[in-house]
C-alpha cells in the first residue's frame, strides 16, 4: 500500500486547481436529448423514459379542511399536514409501482377491460418479492435551463453555460421527493418520474406506462401499501377522485402512450393549449367552448407546423413549476368546469324530454301549437323548422355525420348510463323519430306557404351553434339558451313547482336537437371531461405528435426528397455525359398532401383517417434547341400539374423561350454586360445562372466535364438541402454530470468545450482523467478542487472540499480508489 | 289519512333503529353508531343483539371531486333526485349496511367540495328529502361491489324528535305538464 502511494506521489508531481473550489459540487446524472422537428417527430413513436406527474392538491386540501372543522382541530395545521402527506404517499406508491413493474414482479397488462379481482391478485402475486429502487423521482421547483430541451432545438455555448450554472444551484430547479416537515405545501406538485428500459428488463415502454397509470389508480384505493403511505389520512385520500386531480405528460418528444389519430389522443394533445397565460386565456373564443367546435384536426391541416423554439408550453423565462400548473389547472378548469355544465345539462334536457312525451305526442303537441296558433308562433317554427333542416342537411354532411356518429359513443353512452342508468341509444333512436316527424311537418308548412317570401326573422334568436354555422357568428356566450319568441301563460313542461324547461312543444323540440348538438360537439372532449377509471396522460410536450399520428407531418420526406433530387441529378449527369444532343429530363417529386380526414367508428371510438392527394412525380423532357437551330428556344413537354390523376403525364406540349424555368431574376439592361448580340445575349444571361438551361452551353462541352458539370450540380444542390435546419433529422445529446464537471474544472464553457460535451466527453484536458473523474464523482458525493493524472500510467490523485488527504485513483480496468477520506455515496 | 299512514311507517321503523348517527374518528375514519332496541330485528342482525353498535364505512371512489355523477347527485338533490312517501325495505337496508357497500353524505360533509360548507342552501336540500320537521338527514349512496364507485342515491335516513324513517330515492323528476288547450285558457277567457 505504502509502496503504491510512493509510486503515486513520485509519478505525479502537480496538481491543476479546478476554478470553481469553493462551491460544493452538485451534480444530476441526466442525459438531454435536444431535437430539431424531425428528430422530434420521429421520437413520438418511442416510449418515454421521463414523464412530469401533475398533481392538483386543492380538492383533497378542500376536504380535509372541511372535515378537520368537523373533528374541532385547527382546519390550516390539518390541512397543510395532509397535503404534505398526500405528496409523499403519492410519489412513494408511483415508485412503487414502477419498480414493481420494472422488476417484473407485477404483470403488464394492456387489456382494457380490466376488472379490480384481476388486478388484485397479480398485486398480491408480486407484493412478496424484494425489488430495486430503479424508479427516479423528484419535486420540479422551476422551469430552469435543465428542462430547455422543450423548448430549445440546438444547445449553444450561453445555454450550456446555463445550464452549468443552474446544476450549481440544483437546489432551485429540484427538490427531493423525500419530503422534510420544513417544506411549505403548495397547491400544486409537479413532480419528475425517471425509468430506464434496458435489454435486461425488455419492458414495452407503451404497456409499461399503461399498467402504471392502470395500477396506480387500483393501487391508491385498495393496495394494503396505501395506509402506509398516508397514514393517517389514508381514508379520506382514498375517496378523493384521483383521475381527475392528476395528470401525466412526457418529458421531451418521446411518448407516454403510442401516437394514434383518434379524438381521445387528439383531445388528450390539445391540452397544451391550456398552458397559455391565464390572465389573456379568453374562454369564450376558446375552440373547446364553441358550440360546434373546429377541433384538433383543423389545426392539423390549416395552421404552419410550428418550431420548438415556438415554445407551445410555455416555459421561456425560467418560470416556477407551481406557478406554471397553477395557471394550467386555472385554464383547465374554467374550460372544463364549462364544459360539464354544458353537458349535464343538455343530457338533463334529453332524458327529461324523452321520460316526459313519446315522439308522437311531441308530434301531436306541435300540430296542436299550429293548428290553433300557428300565427304567434311563425317566428318559432321557422326556427324550428330551419335549425332541423341544417342539422340534417346533406350538404353540411359534417354536420349529419357527427350527429349520427354520437348514437355509436361509447363515453357518452357510458356517460348517460352512469348519470341517469339509461340506455342513449334508446334517446337517441326517439330523437331520429322526432327528426323525421318534424321534417314531415315542416315540409306541410312550406308547401302551404306558411311563410311568405316577406317573411324576416331575427338571427340571434336562433340557437348557437346555427348562428355559428350559417350566420358565421364568432363568439358566444357560455350559456345556451334556446330562446323563445312566444309563450303560452303556462309553460308545456316544467318541474312540479320548479323551473321551466321547455315553454311549448316547438320549443322542447329545438331544445331536444340543441342537447344532441352540444353531446356531439362534448363527445370529442370526454377524456378529459370523464377520466373515469383512467388517469389520463398526454403527449403534449411533442408538438409533433398529432401531426405525426395523422399523417399531417412526414419526418422522413425531407431526406426522401432530398435523396431523390441527387439520385435524379447523377442521373441527369450519367445520360448527358452519353447522349450528344442536348435534351434534359427533369423529375419533380411532389410529397403526398393531406387533404381531409374520414372518420371512423371502432368499438364506440372515434378514429381519423388521412386522406392525401397522393405522391406525384412530375415529368418533364426538355429538347433545347438554341445550340442547333441558334434562337434561344426550347421544346418541352411537361406533366400538367391540371390533372392530379395522372402521375406521368405529357399531356402539355408548349414551345417556349429559355427563361421559362429561370428562378431567379436577373437585371441585364444592355448587351455589353453579356455579349455583343444584344436581344438573344440578354436573354440567355438568365440561362448560365439556371442550370436547367445552361445545358445549352453544356452540351457543347466534352462528355466528361458534362457529367461532372451535373455532379457538380447535384453536390451543390445536396449540400443546400443539407442545410435544413428543421426537417432532416438533427439530435443532440447533453450529460448533465459531464457539463457539470467541466464547468467546476474550467470556470467556463469555451467553443472547444462545447463540441467535446456534444461529442458526449466531458472537457477535461486528459481523456483518462475525465473518465476517471466522471466515474468517481457519479458514485460519490464530492467536490473536486484539485487534480493531476498521468495518462501514461493511467493514475492520478484528487483533493477534494470535504476530505483534507488526497484520493488516489486509477484504472486499468475497474476504477480503483485509494484514500483515507470518507467518501459519502452521492444520491442522484 | 297521509300523515296517519307516514306515522305507521316511522313507527314501524322506530321498532328497529332509533337512531343513526355519523362521526369522523380521531384516525379520520368514518364511522355510523347504531342505537336500538336489543330485541329488535335490526338489533340482532346487525349488533349482534347489543342495543349500540358501530360500523366503519368503507371508502366511496371519487366521491370527494367534481366528477360528473357526484356533481349532478349534489346539484340535483331535492330536485329530480327525491323523495316519496313510499318507504325503504327494512331487509333491503340490513342487507345494504352489511355488504358496506354504501357510503353516507349529510348536509355538513367533507365529501362534498362542490358547495359552501354548512351553508343553508345545503341544509334545506337534504331537508327538503324528509317530511317536515326532521332533525338530521342521511342520504345512503349504493355503491358498485366491485370497485366502490357511485351506482345511485338509495335511500334517505329521515331523524325526527319522536321517531325515525328511511325513504326511498328515486331518481326520476317530478314534471308538471301542461297541454295546450289548458294552457291558453287563461288567456282565452
Amino acid at each position: 500500500m505504502k509502496l503504491l502511494m510512493l509510486y503515486f506521489l513520485i509519478t505525479i508531481v502537480h496538481g491543476k486547481e479546478w476554478s470553481k473550489k469553493d462551491q460544493d459540487f452538485f451534480t444530476m446524472d441526466s442525459v438531454i436529448e435536444f431535437d430539431n422537428r424531425a428528430s422530434c417527430a420521429k421520437k413520438a413513436n418511442l416510449p418515454t423514459e421521463s414523464v412530469f406527474l401533475m398533481v392538483d392538491n386543492v380538492n383533497m386540501a378542500k376536504a380535509v379542511y372541511r372535515l378537520a372543522k368537523i373533528r374541532g382541530l385547527d382546519p390550516e395545521v390539518t390541512m397543510n399536514s395532509a397535503i404534505h402527506q398526500f405528496n409523499q404517499g403519492l410519489s412513494n406508491l408511483v415508485q412503487l409501482v414502477s419498480n414493481r413493474l420494472l422488476s417484473g414482479d407485477l404483470a403488464l397488462i394492456d387489456d382494457q377491460n380490466l376488472n379490480e379481482k384481476y388486478l388484485e391478485e397479480n398485486w398480491i402475486k408480486g407484493s412478496k418479492v424484494e425489488f430495486e429502487k430503479a424508479t427516479q423521482c423528484r419535486i420540479v421547483k422551476k422551469f430552469s435551463s435543465l428542462f430547455s430541451h422543450l423548448n430549445v432545438t440546438r444547445p449553444d455555448k450561453v445555454l450550456i453555460k446555463k445550464m452549468a450554472e443552474d446544476l450549481s444551484n440544483l437546489e432551485t430547479s429540484f427538490k427531493s421527493c423525500e419530503l422534510s416537515k420544513d417544506d411549505i405545501p403548495t397547491e400544486m406538485t409537479l413532480f419528475q418520474f425517471n425509468v430506464k428500459f434496458n435489454k435486461d428488463n425488455r419492458i414495452d415502454g407503451f404497456r409499461f406506462w399503461y399498467s402504471l397509470k392502470v395500477y396506480l389508480s387500483w393501487a391508491f384505493r385498495f393496495s394494503p401499501e396505501i395506509k402506509e403511505f398516508m397514514r393517517p389520512y389514508d381514508f379520506i385520500f382514498r375517496n378523493v377522485d384521483l383521475e381527475e386531480m392528476i395528470l401525466f405528460f412526457s418529458n421531451g418528444c418521446k411518448s407516454i402512450s403510442a401516437p394514434v389519430c383518434s379524438s381521445h389522443e387528439l383531445n388528450l394533445s390539445q391540452l397544451k393549449l391550456f398552458s397559455e397565460d391565464s390572465t389573456t386565456f379568453d374562454l369564450s373564443s376558446f375552440d373547446g367552448t364553441k358550440p360546434i367546435p373546429e377541433g384538433p384536426l383543423s389545426e392539423l391541416t390549416s395552421k404552419p407546423l410550428p418550431l420548438r423554439e415556438d415554445d407551445l408550453l410555455n416555459l421561456g423565462g425560467e418560470v416556477s413549476a407551481s406557478d406554471w400548473v397553477s395557471n394550467f389547472r386555472e385554464n383547465f378548469l374554467k374550460v372544463r368546469g364549462v364544459q360539464k355544465l354544458q353537458l349535464t345539462k343538455a343530457m338533463s334536457q334529453v332524458f327529461l324530454l324523452n321520460t316526459a312525451k313519446t315522439p308522437d305526442e311531441l308530434e301531436k303537441n306541435i300540430s296542436e301549437e299550429i293548428h290553433l296558433y300557428g300565427e304567434e308562433f311563425k317566428t318559432d317554427l321557422y326556427y324550428l323548422c330551419s335549425e332541423y333542416k341544417v342539422a340534417t342537411d346533406k350538404d353540411l354532411s359534417f354536420l349529419l355525420q357527427d350527429l349520427m356518429l354520437l348514437k355509436e359513443d361509447q363515453s357518452v353512452f357510458e356517460t348517460y348510463k352512469e348519470i341517469f342508468d339509461q340506455n342513449f341509444k334508446d334517446s337517441f333512436n326517439r330523437f331520429q323519430l322526432i327528426i323525421n316527424k318534424i321534417h314531415h311537418l315542416c315540409h306541410g308548412l312550406n308547401e302551404k306557404s306558411f311563410w311568405n317570401k316577406f317573411f324576416e326573422v331575427k338571427k340571434d334568436g336562433f340557437a348557437h351553434w346555427y348562428q355559428q354555422i350559417v350566420s358565421k357568428k364568432e363568439k358566444f356566450t357560455i350559456d345556451r339558451i334556446v330562446s323563445h319568441q312566444f309563450s303560452p301563460l303556462k309553460p308545456f313542461l316544467k318541474f312540479k313547482g320548479g323551473e321551466v324547461i321547455c315553454y311549448s312543444a316547438i320549443h322542447c323540440s329545438r331544445i331536444l336537437l340543441d342537447s344532441m348538438m352540444t353531446l356531439t360537439s362534448l363527445g370529442k372532449s370526454m377524456s378529459t371531461l370523464r377520466p373515469g377509471k383512467n388517469v389520463i396522460s398526454s403527449n403534449m410536450s411533442n408538438p409533433y405528435s398529432s401531426h405525426m399520428a395523422c399523417g399531417a407531418y412526414d419526418p422522413w420526406a425531407k431526406k426522401n426528397k432530398l435523396l431523390f433530387e441527387f439520385f435524379h441529378d447523377l442521373f441527369q449527369g450519367v445520360a448527358f455525359g452519353l447522349l450528344p444532343s442536348p435534351i434534359y429530363i427533369s423529375a419533380d417529386l411532389e410529397q403526398k398532401k393531406l387533404v381531409s380526414f374520414s372518420t371512423l367508428m371502432k368499438e364506440g371510438k372515434v378514429f381519423y383517417e388521412p386522406k392525401y392527394d397522393p405522391k406525384k412525380v412530375h415529368l418533364s423532357l426538355i429538347a433545347d434547341l438554341g445550340p442547333l437551330t441558334g434562337i434561344p428556344c426550347a421544346l418541352s413537354i411537361s406533366g400538367s400539374r391540371m390533372n392530379p390523376l395522372e402521375y406521368y403525364s405529357f399531356s402539355g406540349i408548349s414551345f417556349s423561350g429559355c427563361t421559362q424555368h429561370s428562378k431567379v431574376e436577373i437585371e441585364a439592361n444592355n448587351a455589353e454586360d453579356i455579349r455583343s448580340s444584344a436581344s438573344s445575349r440578354n436573354y440567355c444571361a438568365s440561362c448560365a445562372i439556371n442550370l436547367q438551361t445552361v445545358s445549352s452551353s453544356v452540351s457543347s462541352l466534352n462528355p466528361v466535364l458534362r457529367f461532372s458539370f451535373f455532379l457538380l450540380k447535384g453536390i451543390t444542390r445536396l449540400v443546400s438541402n443539407l442545410r435544413d435546419p428543421h426537417d432532416l433529422h438533427r439530435n443532440w445529446s447533453l450529460s448533465t454530470h459531464q457539463v457539470g464537471l467541466s464547468y467546476r474544472y474550467h470556470g467556463e464553457i469555451s467553443d472547444n468545450c462545447v463540441k467535446d460535451l456534444m461529442n458526449g466527453r466531458s472537457c477535461i484536458p486528459k481523456r483518462c482523467e475525465g473518465k476517471m473523474l466522471e466515474e468517481f464523482t457519479k458514485k460519490f458525493q464530492v467536490s473536486p478542487v484539485e487534480s493531476n493524472f498521468s495518462c501514461l500510467t493511467g493514475n492520478g490523485v484528487l483533493w477534494v472540499k470535504e476530505c483534507q488527504d488526497p484520493i488516489y485513483l486509477s484504472q486499468p480496468k475497474n476504477l480503483k480508489i485509494i484514500t483515507n477520506c470518507e467518501l459519502q455515496e452521492r444520491v442522484l | 289519512m297521509k300523515y296517519l299512514f307516514l306515522f305507521f311507517i316511522s313507527f314501524s321503523i322506530n321498532i328497529f333503529a332509533q337512531s343513526i348517527e355519523i362521526t369522523w374518528r380521531d384516525d379520520f375514519k368514518k364511522e355510523l353508531t347504531f342505537s336500538c332496541r336489543a330485541s329488535s330485528h335490526f338489533c340482532h342482525e346487525l349488533c349482534s343483539g347489543d342495543s349500540v353498535c358501530y360500523l366503519e364505512e368503507g371508502i366511496c371512489r371519487s366521491c370527494i371531486g367534481t366528477g360528473l355523477k357526484i356533481n349532478f347527485i349534489l346539484s340535483e338533490l331535492g330536485r329530480s333526485i327525491r323523495t316519496t312517501e313510499e318507504q325503504y325495505d327494512s331487509e333491503s337496508f340490513i342487507s345494504l349496511l352489511k355488504n358496506n357497500s354504501f357510503a353516507t353524505l349529510t348536509s355538513k360533509d367533507p365529501y362534498n367540495i362542490i358547495d359552501a360548507f354548512g351553508s343553508i342552501k345545503v341544509y334545506k336540500k337534504f331537508e327538503s328529502l324528509c317530511r317536515e320537521g326532521s332533525l338530521s338527514q342521511i342520504v345512503f349512496l349504493k355503491l358498485s361491489p366491485d370497485d366502490r364507485s357511485i351506482q345511485r342515491p338509495e335511500l334517505v335516513y329521515c331523524e325526527y324528535e319522536d321517531s325515525v324513517s328511511l325513504l326511498k330515492i328515486h331518481s326520476s323528476p317530478d314534471l308538471e305538464m301542461t297541454l295546450l288547450k289548458l294552457a291558453f285558457k287563461h288567456s282565452i277567457f
